[in-house]
């Protein structure tokens, strides 16, 4: 049996232009499904869940976004009362109203009159006390905040 | 890919080797994958609640707001709900129960639906989670045909937190 010659040093060029192009597909799904907003959502607070939770279809201009839950161990157990999770900070809901205050001088800065307009978007831990909660919304209340909104999970209907 | 003319060989093509811009795009793709998050959409429930406003009496609809009680049990959870006088008992169907009833007082799309107002009166160690499914029952219900929400209430508002008194 006769074999033919071994072609040697032959080289197999590889064409990369599809792996390019696949590569660039992922590139832009990444790009339009991150949100770089989610650094406001602290992983901490477990939220409660409502069906008729839903995204708001028209952004407020002005949010105070304020979050109240746990500090956990590594099991999830809570170790800890209520705090709020504010600047990279875990503070007692007690110690918190210099740091208010200097958020509603912040927006007097551009609106010196006239109501404040933020919209406090309190996200609270299902497990977290009514009354605590309902001390936060009343804190805001008493430096002049009106509106509120309270941050839910969405919960599918099956 | 450009060619030159070589008047002794030819035209050429000039390779233009692609390995670092692969390179560079998978290292965009590790960037965004470990910043990517994926998590569950999460909605609002918004709340007017101006300090010390004085009842509004535009309406020429003169209706009592309907008062919800949440009472809390040992642990936090809800031990029982009441909706003025009646006791709706506890759990998923005391939630579905008070949602029947508040439909039944405002009805769907009545005149109703802009004047009353739920005041919640929750004890204050009950766990958060029970008033927000309280809101729930109380401002809508999910259409199950469409799976859009449907309110029928749409002022809530809260009765003054009664911290409970320290044990000796």
């Amino acid at each position: 049996m006769k074999l033919g010659r071994l072609a040697t040093d032959s080289k197999v060029d590889l064409d990369m232009t599809p792996m390019i192009d696949i590569v660039f597909q992922l590139i832009t799904f990444f790009m339009v499904v991150i949100n770089f907003e989610a650094g406001e959502i602290d992983e901490r607070v477990k939220l409660a869940q409502s069906e008729l939770a839903r995204p708001p279809k028209v952004k407020p201009d002005n949010e105070l976004v304020l979050q109240m839950g746990f500090q956990r161990d590594p099991k999830g157990q809570v170790v800890s009362e209520p705090l709020l999770f504010y600047n990279s900070q875990a503070i007692p809901l007690e110690e918190f109203r210099p740091l208010l205050k200097r958020e509603t001088a912040f927006y007097r800065l551009s609106n010196p009159t006239g109501p404040i307009r933020t919209t406090v978007v309190i996200r609270a831990d299902a497990e977290c006390p009514a009354g605590r909660v309902q001390e936060l919304i009343r804190l805001c209340q008493e430096e002049k905040y009106e509106k509120f909104s309270l941050r839910a999970m969405q919960l599918e209907v099956q | 890919m450009q060619r030159l003319r070589d008047k002794s060989h030819g035209i050429h093509k000039i390779p233009i080797d692609m390995t670092p811009m692969i390179d560079a795009v998978f290292q965009l793709i590790i960037f965004f994958m470990l910043t990517l998050k994926i998590r569950t959409e999460e909605g609002n429930f918004d709340i007017n609640m101006p300090i010390g406003a004085p009842a509004q009496a535009s309406s020429q609809l003169l209706v009592p707001d309907i008062k919800v009680r949440l009472i809390a049990n040992r642990a936090g959870g809800l031990g029982r709900l009441e909706l003025g006088r009646r006791s709706l008992g506890n759990g998923d169907q005391a939630y579905a129960t008070l949602n029947e009833s508040i439909l039944g007082i405002v009805g769907k799309g009545g005149a109703l639906n802009k004047e009353v107002e739920v005041e919640i009166d929750a004890d204050y160690e009950l766990h958060y989670q029970e008033v927000i499914k309280a809101i729930t029952a109380c401002t809508g219900r999910v259409n199950p045909a469409t799976k859009q929400p449907e309110r029928f209430v749409e002022k809530i508002k809260f009765a003054p937190p009664r911290k409970p008194a320290a044990e000796p």
